[in-house]
């Protein structure tokens, strides 16, 4: 709960700052300024959004009239006609009350139960508004906020935008940013996701460069892959973080730190135990990857080996291989950007299976994808 | 238990081999591919999985499990987990 409450405000700031809006707190009432809106029918304008809490707090509290009793209401500002219309000229919200013709009260309710704080109930108001600065119909059509730095144009239908909420909050931790674990940091960075953190204390040899994705510049060899990470995709995402440290079990807790959801990617036993363990022991479900590459005469299979593991649920340990190195001399000669990108695709499709995006037959706990059968061995939850 | 079919062919790591089990334990499976391939030997614990082509049955072994030993019986062990 906690986290989500972290993720609102994170999130009204965030797009406050990409639109140069000015989010302003009060001692009883927190508010966002300069929201662009149409201010009567057909005029626009720039408005003020505010929610009432209690005092210096981010929890809602009834403090002013113009919250007529109801926690959740919101106060509409710098108004010409005493509401706030969207860009087909209907009101938007339900219009509760007036003072005058410069502000009105009006109410959204949260689908499904009540605001968790004062900024989550400000982001829907203020994302509500906007989208309706931006779109004829609030109803049917939002723009999403998104955590971009730069905006993506075109409505979308309120079920689209529901499907991107499914993991609009997440924090996400990726362990290794090698092979595999970069390509699941290019896959992540467009998924959405609130905050990503990537953890690998390792530097970039030049033949990473041709494992990971996109055209990484040569310049990065010998420097730390934690930093490419943060400095490449923080170019498209608001919330992108390198940690340049091995995750070993003192640092667990900070690995562990308000996330969602942990991928671990990583070649040492010690380092994956370490990373099971600090997502595992506080109820962190996540996916492990790896690879298994073989050479038969001139050929090479291979097999990716993806584990779910899932809270409460104890059957996925007995898929962890236990294999400390062996292998790696095989896998350090071969480039197969396919392969880690094949596995990457795989563990972040069960990732969106966990979260609700897409659907999931079989809830399973370990999957083997076979290069050289091309097939698929589930095992399902036990 | 011995199969009261005789011995099956099955495959392990690419290997074909008779097997008169009626089952094919996980440590059994570990035991013969470090048989079979003694410059790669496991000395932990692998990534196992099977399947069948003609009874179609296909699955991932957890170590402690076996299976039941038929003909055309293809066992994959992966000795590696490598990121």
């Amino acid at each position: 709960m906690q986290a989500d409450s972290l993720n609102s405000e994170h999130l009204v700031r965030a797009d406050a700052q990409k639109r140069g809006w000015q989010v302003v707190r009060r001692i009883r009432e927190i508010g966002v300024v300069g929201v662009p809106c149409f201010v009567e029918p057909d005029v626009p304008g720039n408005c003020e959004i505010w929610v009432g809490t209690g005092e210096n707090s981010s929890q809602l509290e009834i403090s002013f009239e113009w919250q007529h009793s109801s926690r959740h209401v919101a106060n509409i500002r710098k108004l010409n006609n005493g509401k706030v219309y969207d860009r087909g000229g209907q009101p938007i919200g339900n219009w509760i009350g007036s003072e005058g013709n410069s502000s009105c009260s009006i109410s959204i309710k949260k689908d499904g139960g009540e605001y968790l704080d004062a900024w989550e109930a400000l982001k829907t108001y203020t994302s509500t508004i906007y989208s309706g600065f931006l779109s004829f119909d609030t109803e049917t059509h939002l723009q999403a906020v998104r955590p971009y730095t730069f905006d993506i144009p075109g409505e979308r239908s309120r079920n689209e935008i529901q499907w991107l909420d499914l993991v609009r909050t997440q924090k996400i931790a990726i362990v290794g940013l090698g092979g595999v674990g970069a390509w699941i940091a290019d896959l992540l960075v467009k998924s959405d996701v609130a905050e990503i953190h990537g953890w690998d204390h390792d530097e970039i040899e030049a033949k990473n460069i041709i494992r990971m994705p996109g055209a990484v510049n040569p310049n990065w060899i010998g420097k730390k892959k934690a930093r490419w990470f943060q400095d490449t995709y923080s170019q498209v995402h608001n919330n992108v973080i390198g940690h340049e440290q091995k995750v070993t079990e003192h640092n667990a807790d900070k690995v562990g730190a308000g996330i969602s959801f942990g991928f671990i990617a990583v070649d040492r036993d010690d380092a994956r135990t370490a990373a099971i363990d600090a997502f595992s022991n506080r109820r962190i479900p996540f996916v492990d990857i790896g690879l298994s590459p073989s050479r038969t005469d001139r050929k090479v299979d291979v097999s990716i080996r993806i584990i779910i593991a899932r809270p409460y649920l104890e059957g996925w340990r007995a898929a962890v291989p236990v294999v400390d190195q062996v292998g790696q001399g095989i896998y350090g000669r071969l480039e197969l950007p396919d392969l880690n990108a094949t596995a990457a695709g795989l563990a972040v499709q069960n990732w969106r299976k966990f979260c609700g995006q897409m659907g999931e037959a079989t809830s399973v706990e370990c999957l083997v994808y076979q290069s050289e059968s091309s097939k698929i061995i589930l095992r399902p939850v036990s | 238990m011995k199969n009261p079919n005789g011995p099956q062919e099955i495959v392990i790591a690419g290997r074909t081999l008779k097997w008169d089990l009626a089952t094919i334990t996980y440590a059994q499976i570990v035991a013969e591919w470090n048989r079979l391939s003694p410059s790669r030997t496991i000395l932990k614990q692998a990534g196992i999985q099977w399947h069948n082509e003609y009874e179609k049955g296909e699955g991932i072994l957890y170590p402690g499990e076996s299976i039941k030993v038929v003909d055309g019986l293809v066992i994959t062990v992966d000795p590696t987990h490598l990121s």
